[in-house]
């Protein structure tokens, strides 16, 4: 191939260095979120059969990868790499996540120390609870706000579960106040009966917290449903802006809101007095030859799904999976096709990328560009015209808030 | 030049670096190297004005506080050096904003260690960038001072009554298999005498993997009429003063086409003119000239190495090589030493890290960048913190670590 962005080696050496190894554990769940990935409005999924991910494919993978995180690809003394636990609703199968920590801290790999962590509805939180505090779980409870702001998480007989998540909550924090300070996270959908305010409020009132929000996931919406994706569809920095204390908000959530993110990535990308490390510092900055944003394959997370389907992000559809684990034929992933892969669709991109006046600072995941297979369309493309209004829109900002500028290059920590 | 009636916004550009120190202060334009010294307190408030936070580099001034004429004559300085700029309201309504010189590295090891679930080591073999190794400790020769040499510069040494040894073959290639994914650029293999080093036939396979540069140092007598060269390695001629056969250097060896550097060691102003002569003479492309202290030479290092403050001002110095010096050493950052019986370290004058023989290279990278033997070795001390001049000045070196002195400059 003319085009030889990634090789072989490349997908290896971020094997080696892997930071997040995320299961979904079970594509069951106890509840039937209206607005769910894997529920009515989308149809990029594999069909959800109430499956359990199979323990022994899943041993032979960590087995797969830990002989490459003691390999010379490896360049880390030490790194933490975090063993995610999805679903579904991944308290369902606490005998998958019981196997997977007591086989992960014993596992000889003198370099890595283990995180766990989790997303759950705190349904079963009850039940489990004492076992995720002993281990040192990274807990991230999904929960849109107030009763109202919830509704749209029901269970299977539509009923509004709430209250049985608040219960939960509420005996978390009184039995574990520490962990439920320290180790303890939200995250919320926004939709139409919530807005960013409202879930910001909801949170830091009754737990001091401030969660992450999340949009709707716009990518593989069913053909027919597009009408109810966007009665329920809404955008999040158009919802904060209808607050009344946006600012204050926004400032609170930092680099969970939007606004922050942006004008963070743009200081980091062009102020040019920030650096990856010591070497950028000292050798310069290796200036980015690959087209789009997304993360070279398995940089970030590797993500398999119930039926052992290998990915490189929960976050894009299951037909990019670039491999599969199973009980027989054990981990299969081929290097120099996931190359290729990734090559094929860099060249397709590279014209657009040229073009693109932002091409240096893109964060756009090229799996969740539409028409990736045929003519991409590209929504992050920015003429000279939209650039000059990107740049001029931050500075806006840093006039307006001047001080952020040296907290963002002070503290924040992105790479 | 300025209205008294009018308000001006005063801008200072990101590219001026700016040290304030008790009563002094110097502005620096990394662009075109000049500079400015100030001593004036009301400048310096000023100056100050300028760089606090809420400010990004801009100040708001009235007219008649600009026609005075301690402002008047540091601003024709500092719009004449291209130091900033000066706006009238009137015209330009909005508060122009600078994205202000603070470094962020993101893998900063302070931030880092702060940083919970992130750890130093992460990606850390990545910044060995220099692997020195001392293959073999036999030498016929009696340079007298290589000892001390190796401590300032790279040059081949043996150690007082160190036994006979020879870096096992297997631990090379376990080296070898370590840096494989490492982005070193450059291998420096020593002796002793290197081409009589047990296992020099067994190592070239092993240098074949290497994807760098690889220099091959040799005394000068050892060097001629080998036979055993390599075009592809980069041979590294040491000479050291007295010279015992100079028509030696004249050798076929050294006419012919290899990749090759010839280095001299200069104690004195004597050997310095000898080392220039004998460029001329043999018509030498590619050398270095090499100062070396040896407690005696004090007089020659204070003229020919220490630094003034037209030195230190005589290059551009951008903003990014300040960042450098502010944070790590330059001269060392990236580069460890392995001696013949296995110890690492990352100087000849730092303390062991490790040994090859039961430490992985990676362990020993993360221990340098944790203890900070040399790698981030900075001028934080006195009095180079009292000086304005503290980080144009390059990193200190080895020179500085031999002849126990925090700074080898007039300047303080």
């Amino acid at each position: 191939m003319d085009n030889k962005y990634l090789t072989a080696d490349d997908v290896k050496f971020q094997l080696a260095n892997l930071r997040q190894l995320t299961f979904e554990v079970t594509d069951a769940c106890n509840l039937c979120c209206k607005y769910c990935n894997y529920g009515e409005l989308y149809n990029d999924y594999d069909k959800r059969k109430n499956l359990k991910i199979s323990l022994p494919a899943s041993l032979k993978l960590i087995d797969y990868l830990t002989s490459y995180w003691n390999s010379d690809y490896n360049v880390s003394a030490k790194r933490y790499t975090y063993i995610s636990f999805y679903g579904g609703e991944p308290l369902l199968n606490m005998t998958f996540v019981k196997s997977i920590v007591d086989y992960i801290e014993k596992l000889p790999c003198s370099n890595r120390s283990f995180v766990f962590s989790m997303t759950s509805n705190a349904l079963l939180l009850n039940q489990y609870m004492d076992y995720l505090v002993d281990h040192g779980f990274n807990l991230l409870i999904s929960l849109d706000g107030d009763e109202h702001a919830t509704s749209y998480r029901v269970n299977k007989t539509g009923k509004v579960v709430y209250s049985d998540i608040i219960r939960n909550i509420e005996i978390l924090r009184k039995k574990y106040p520490e962990y439920f300070e320290h180790k303890v996270n939200f995250n919320a959908v926004l939709h139409n009966r919530n807005s960013v305010s409202s879930i910001y409020e909801f949170f830091k009132t009754h737990y001091n917290k401030t969660p992450s929000i999340g949009e709707l996931n716009n990518m593989g919406v069913s053909p027919d449903k597009i009408k109810l994706f966007q009665d329920t569809y809404r955008n999040s920095e158009e919802s904060l802006h209808q607050a009344e204390n946006y600012e204050e908000i926004e400032q609170e959530m930092f680099l969970k809101s939007a606004t922050y993110q942006t004008v963070t990535h743009f200081i980091h990308q062009y102020s040019g007095y920030v650096f990856r490390n010591y070497s950028d510092l000292l050798y310069g900055r290796t200036n980015k030859k690959i087209p789009t944003g997304t993360c070279l394959p398995f940089s970030k997370r590797m993500f398999v799904t119930v039926n052992g389907k290998i990915l490189p992000c929960e976050r894009i559809g299951q037909h990019f999976a670039l491999g599969k684990v199973s009980d027989d034929s054990g981990v299969e992933l081929d290097f120099e096709m996931i190359a290729d892969r990734y090559n094929a669709y860099y060249a397709k991109l590279a014209p657009l990328c040229k073009k693109c006046h932002k091409a240096a600072s893109c964060i756009q995941c090229l799996f969740n560009l539409k028409g990736l297979e045929d003519s991409p369309v590209c929504y992050g493309y920015m003429d000279k015209h939209s650039f000059e209004m990107y740049k001029s829109n931050q500075i806006a900002f840093l006039r307006k808030h001047p001080t952020d500028y040296y907290r963002i290059m002070e503290e924040v920590i992105t790479e | 030049m300025f209205d008294k009636e009018k308000k001006y916004w005063l801008v200072i550009a990101p590219y001026v670096y700016c040290c304030i120190k008790n009563k002094q202060a110097l502005l620096y334009n990394t662009k075109n190297g000049k500079f400015l010294e100030i001593e004036n307190k009301a400048i310096i408030a000023l100056l100050q004005q300028l760089h606090k936070k809420q400010n990004l580099g801009t100040v708001y001034c009235k007219g008649n506080r600009l026609v005075k004429p301690e402002y008047k004559d540091f601003l024709c300085s500092f719009l004449a050096k291209e130091m900033g700029y000066i706006q009238d309201i009137m015209d330009f309504p909005e508060r122009p904003i600078q994205m202000m010189p603070i470094l962020n590295i993101q893998c900063d090891v302070d931030k880092l260690q702060k940083t919970e679930e992130r750890d130093v080591g992460e990606m850390v073999l990545l910044y060995l960038s220099e692997l020195n190794i001392y293959l073999y400790n036999v030498c016929h020769h009696h340079c007298g001072n290589c000892n001390k040499i190796a401590k300032q510069k790279l040059c081949c040494y043996l150690k007082e009554n160190e036994l006979c040894q020879a870096i096992d073959v297997t631990a090379l290639k376990h080296i070898f298999s370590q840096i494989k994914y490492a982005p070193i650029g450059k291998l420096n293999l020593f002796g002793g005498n290197i081409f009589q080093y047990p296992h020099y036939e067994a190592l070239l396979p092993l240098l074949t993997q290497f994807k760098g540069k690889i220099h091959i140092w040799s005394h000068y007598l050892d060097f001629v009429n080998n036979v055993n060269l390599n075009p592809n390695f980069i041979y590294n001629i040491i000479v050291p003063f007295p010279l015992e056969k100079e028509q030696l250097l004249l050798s076929s060896s050294l006419l012919n086409s290899l990749q090759m550097k010839i280095h001299f060691y200069v104690t004195q102003y004597d050997e310095c003119t000898k080392a220039e002569e004998i460029i001329d003479k043999y018509k030498i492309d590619d050398f270095s000239i090499h100062p070396v202290y040896i407690d005696t030479n004090s007089d020659f290092f204070k003229e020919y190495v220490y630094m003034s403050k037209d030195d230190i001002l005589q290059f551009n110095t951008s903003f990014n090589q300040i960042f450098i010096h502010q944070n790590m050493n330059s001269h060392f950052f990236g580069s460890l030493t392995i001696s013949v019986n296995g110890d690492v370290s990352a100087n000849l004058n730092s303390p062991v890290l490790g040994n090859i023989y039961k430490d992985a290279l990676v362990d020993i990278v993360n221990r340098e960048m944790i203890e900070n033997t040399a790698w981030r070795k900075i001028r934080d001390s006195q009095p180079c913190s009292d000086c304005l001049f503290q980080y144009l000045c390059p990193s200190p070196s080895n020179y500085e670590v031999v002849i126990g002195k925090s700074n080898l400059c007039h300047v303080k």
